[in-house]
């Protein structure tokens, strides 16, 4: 044995051993990897399943809300579709209900009608048959009167101030013959304060100067008011006024005998004049010269049409104490007056506050210039008629308050008058500024900023378009605003009408006549506006469907369609189906319209007190018969042109409407001169002739409407009756 | 007389209803209106009924209207511009339309009254002495010619005025 052998066996033997050693080591390491693994392996199949689960779980979750939701959602459908059903049933139930109710209630209406209308032809009848018995009326109303026994209402006992309301509104005369019912009533026309006011232009040329004489110095101590409008009076009667030493007021106008010299001695008599109308008479620079040495206290004055004074006479009126208490001055058409005489009116009357200058073309900037600089408390002025007035005086009127400006028919006025309105006059409230060309659209977007206007009168300014008035309406100007005129305003559109119905909660009265680019949708929006009472859409191209669309606002109480020549009978009938409340329209000149109208006014507006049917040619007396036997309150009749109609209707007219007051007839071929006469007594004003429908009419004297060639023919029936009338003239001549 | 809801009041009439009306509709009559301010508006306890006769229709109907337009025309005295509504409103008997006149001159309704006295001056307007006593049913107690001188003169002078020529008046 060697040691190397027995090393090489010892390291063997080791090896064997690591070997051996090795592998059992490895064995058992080997079963417990496999072990661990298998435990391993166990836990991630549970790990995946649960896993799986959870995810199959989430799907199903997520389905399941899914369909829960879809549940909710078509039932939620379902009850919607239910509710809506219900609704609608409800609606069409109501619907119907309404419908019946209405037609019940138009039923009743016409039934109502026929009633009336059966009534007054039978009272017809027997009006007729009485009126050849003389002595039946009597009898009925004696009858009557034993009726009224039972009342014992006597006015004579009612309070001082009820009876001197009732005789506020009675004329002299109805007082004069008051007097003379009993002695109850003749103790109360003596009632001092009945006196305070005496009228006498209402019995002008019937009570000679006498009687005014004696009533006056009766009187004398209680007399505050008299009014002498269009008397025409000696001198001696003017002199006794001045007996009336507590007078305050004195209207004189239109007296052609009215003359200094009376105005002498009532100037001497009646130092508390307060008021003091001279219109219209011939007084001079002698006048001028007592005014502000008798009257300390003189606040209203007018001169208007006053020729005979001049400047002289206003350089009078600074004499004394002046007439700085003088606060309404009215100068209209005294075109004698030159600018220095304005300087004298600055001069003694600082006190102005309302001024009115009418008919005054030679008033110029200068002259207001030299007014205002001494009154600067102007705060309404109306100068209608004065074309030379420009943006100047406005620049001048910076200086006053003004709450009321009225002009007319002036081309000089230009945007830049208000450019700077608001801060110049934030007060303002009336604006008028009717046919003043010079104005457009920046002057509307200047005007929006003032809060207290309420009367906007723009008519004939033709450049005024829809942008201005959406500016205008954009401002704080729109809220008060309560009467819009924007006649013939022609490029306004329906977008004018949308921003009014938007921005004008108080607009009571609309006009828009002539503008002809309203559309049915434009019309469609007046009748958002609530507050509305009256609308003129005459000359518009409103038809049928928008007279329907109107009808859908029921508070409309005045309507004028003029010369729409696209309305009908259905159109009208429609609105007064629904306007129950309708006072006055006019339907002038839509030549379509037949008798249907007027049934349906007799059936549903009763309440009518103004209708204008001029220009209809196919209204015949019978619808004439309905409008008397129903409309009760008509007050005003405009039947011009209506060629069919009769004497007849004058008849029916004077017992079925006892309130007429203004009956206008021209061209209506058929009413005789005698019958127009006899009317003429019971209405306060008529106009009346038979001549033929001149051409514009668009109708001959049958009511055919012309044609082209017709038009030739007129002309010559035209000619004709010159003819006729100046042989007729000549005739009359002759005898 | 107390203060109903915040913008109403009741107000209880002779007759013992109860009206309960706007603060607006009150204030149209001058008296209620002045007693509500002297009372201050929130006492209570005032027995004293207010006599309210139908005068209460007339001002809720006339609560909301519009104002008139605005012109510069003089205001005449003008008794036929009664509106249709007051006139259907004062198709009554003459007893009741003279109650009416005492109601509105009580509470002080200046419409009203104003109404009320235009439809009076109405029956009389343009009627000779004979029909006003018919219409009124009043009895002519003025004596003769032989009477009182005052009354004679104003009589005889009236009717020289007058009756010489009664058709030539046109007004």
């Amino acid at each position: 044995m060697t040691p190397e052998l027995m090393i090489k066996a010892c390291s063997f033997y080791t090896g064997h051993l690591v070997k051996t050693h090795f592998c059992t080591w490895r064995d058992i390491a080997r079963t417990n990897e496999n072990v661990a693994l298998a435990e391993k392996m166990n836990r991630a199949v549970t790990c995946y399943n649960f896993r799986l689960q959870k995810s199959v779980f989430h799907h199903w979750h997520s389905y399941m809300e899914d369909q829960k939701e879809k549940l909710k959602n078509t039932l939620l459908r379902i009850q919607r579709i239910i509710y809506c059903h219900k609704l609608s049933i409800i609606l069409t139930k109501w619907r119907n209900r309404a419908r019946l109710k209405s037609k019940k209630k138009e039923d009743e209406l016409i039934l109502k009608h026929e009633l009336q209308l059966k009534k007054w032809k039978n009272r017809l009848i027997l009006k007729r048959a009485t009126a050849e018995e003389s002595n039946f009326p009597e009898q009925s109303s004696s009858e009557g009167s034993l009726v009224d026994e039972t009342l014992k209402c006597d006015i004579s006992l009612l309070p001082e101030r009820a009876i001197l309301q009732i005789f506020f509104y009675l004329s002299l005369k109805d007082v004069i013959i008051c007097g003379q019912v009993n002695h109850a009533w003749m103790l109360m026309t003596q009632l001092n304060s009945l006196w305070n006011a005496i009228d006498f232009s209402t019995v002008k040329n019937v009570i000679p100067d006498k009687y005014i004489l004696s009533t006056l110095q009766r009187w004398r101590l209680n007399v505050l008011r008299l009014n002498f409008h269009g008397c025409l009076l000696r001198p001696k009667t003017f002199r006794s006024v001045s007996h009336c030493r507590n007078l305050q007021e004195l209207n004189v106008s239109d007296c052609p005998t009215f003359t200094d010299e009376s105005m002498r001695h009532i100037s001497e008599g009646c130092p508390g004049v307060l008021y003091l109308n001279l219109s219209n008479t011939t007084i001079t620079n002698r006048t001028m010269r007592l005014l502000p040495r008798h009257f300390h206290n003189l606040q209203n004055l007018s001169l208007a049409y006053c020729r005979g004074f001049t400047d002289k006479g206003l350089q009078y009126l600074n004499l004394g104490n002046g007439c700085h208490k003088l606060i309404y001055l009215d100068l209209s058409g005294c075109t004698q007056i030159s600018v220095q005489g304005f300087r004298y009116i600055a001069n003694s009357c600082t006190g102005i506050t309302h001024l009115t200058i009418n008919d005054m073309p030679t008033l110029t900037d200068n002259c207001v210039k030299a007014l205002v600089e001494k009154c600067s408390r102007i705060t309404s002025l109306v100068f209608t008629g004065a074309p030379h007035i420009s943006d100047c005086t406005f620049k001048a009127l910076s200086t006053c308050k003004l709450r009321k400006i009225r002009f007319e028919g002036n081309k000089r006025v230009t945007d830049a008058s208000f450019k700077y309105i608001d801060k110049n006059y934030p007060n303002l409230s009336h604006i008028y500024m009717a046919d003043c060309k010079g104005i457009t659209d920046s002057s509307l977007r200047s005007l929006s900023p003032l809060r207290q206007l309420t009367v906007l009168n723009l008519a004939n300014c033709v450049r005024i378009g829809d942008m201005g008035l959406r500016q205008f309406l954009d401002g704080p100007a729109s809220i008060r605003i309560r009467e819009l005129n924007l006649s013939n305003c022609v490029r306004l559109s329906d977008a004018s009408v949308m921003k009014l119905s938007e921005r004008c909660p108080n607009l009571n009265y609309l006009s828009l006549r002539n503008c002809d680019h309203l559309t049915a949708q434009g019309i469609g929006y007046i009748v958002n506006i609530f507050s509305l009472v009256s609308i003129d859409l005459s000359g518009t191209d409103i038809s049928n469907e928008g007279l329907n669309v109107l009808s859908k606002h029921k508070k409309l109480k005045e309507l004028s369609v003029s010369e729409c020549y696209r309305i009908t009978d259905v159109g009208i009938q429609a609105f007064c189906k629904s306007s129950l409340i309708l006072e006055h329209l006019d339907v002038s000149y839509c030549s379509q319209l037949s008798d249907m109208i007027i049934k349906a006014l007799a059936i549903y507006c009763i309440n009518l007190t103004s209708l204008s049917i001029a220009g209809c040619p196919k209204i015949t007396d019978s619808a004439m018969e309905m409008l008397s036997a129903k409309c009760h309150y008509l007050h005003i009749l405009d039947i011009s042109g209506c060629v069919l109609l009769t004497d007849q209707i004058l008849e029916d007219l004077q017992i079925g409407c006892k309130q007429l007051r203004i009956l206008k007839m021209q061209y209506c071929t058929n009413i005789s001169k005698k019958a127009a006469q006899r009317m003429s007594s019971k209405v306060q004003q008529q106009e009346y002739n038979s001549n033929d429908p001149p051409h514009w009419f668009g109708y001959d004297r049958e009511g055919d409407p012309l044609t082209e060639l017709d038009n030739v023919t007129p002309s010559k029936g035209a000619s004709e009756l010159t003819v006729e009338k100046s042989t007729y003239s000549s005739e009359e001549q002759v005898a | 007389m107390q203060l109903g809801n915040e913008d109403t009041w009741d107000l209880q009439s002779s007759g013992g209803e109860i009206f309960e009306d706007d603060v607006g509709i009150v204030e149209q009559s001058v008296t209620i209106k002045t007693m509500l301010e002297d009372l201050g508006m929130h006492d209570e306890g005032d027995d004293d009924p207010v006599p309210l006769p139908n005068a209460n229709a007339w001002r809720t109907h006339h609560k909301d209207d519009p104002p008139p337009p605005e012109d510069d025309e003089d205001k005449e005295k003008r008794t036929d511009d009664i509106s249709v509504w007051d006139q259907e409103f004062l198709k009554v008997d003459q007893g009741t339309l003279f109650e009416l006149i005492l109601a509105a001159n009580y509470l002080d309704v200046k419409g009203l009254l104003d109404v009320t006295c235009k439809s009076v001056a109405n029956m009389v307007k343009r009627k000779t002495p004979a029909e006003i006593r018919k219409t009124f049913n009043i009895k002519n107690d003025l004596p003769g010619p032989c009477g009182g001188a005052q009354v004679r003169k104003e009589n005889q002078r009236c009717e020289e005025k007058w009756n010489v020529t009664p058709d030539s008046v046109t007004l």
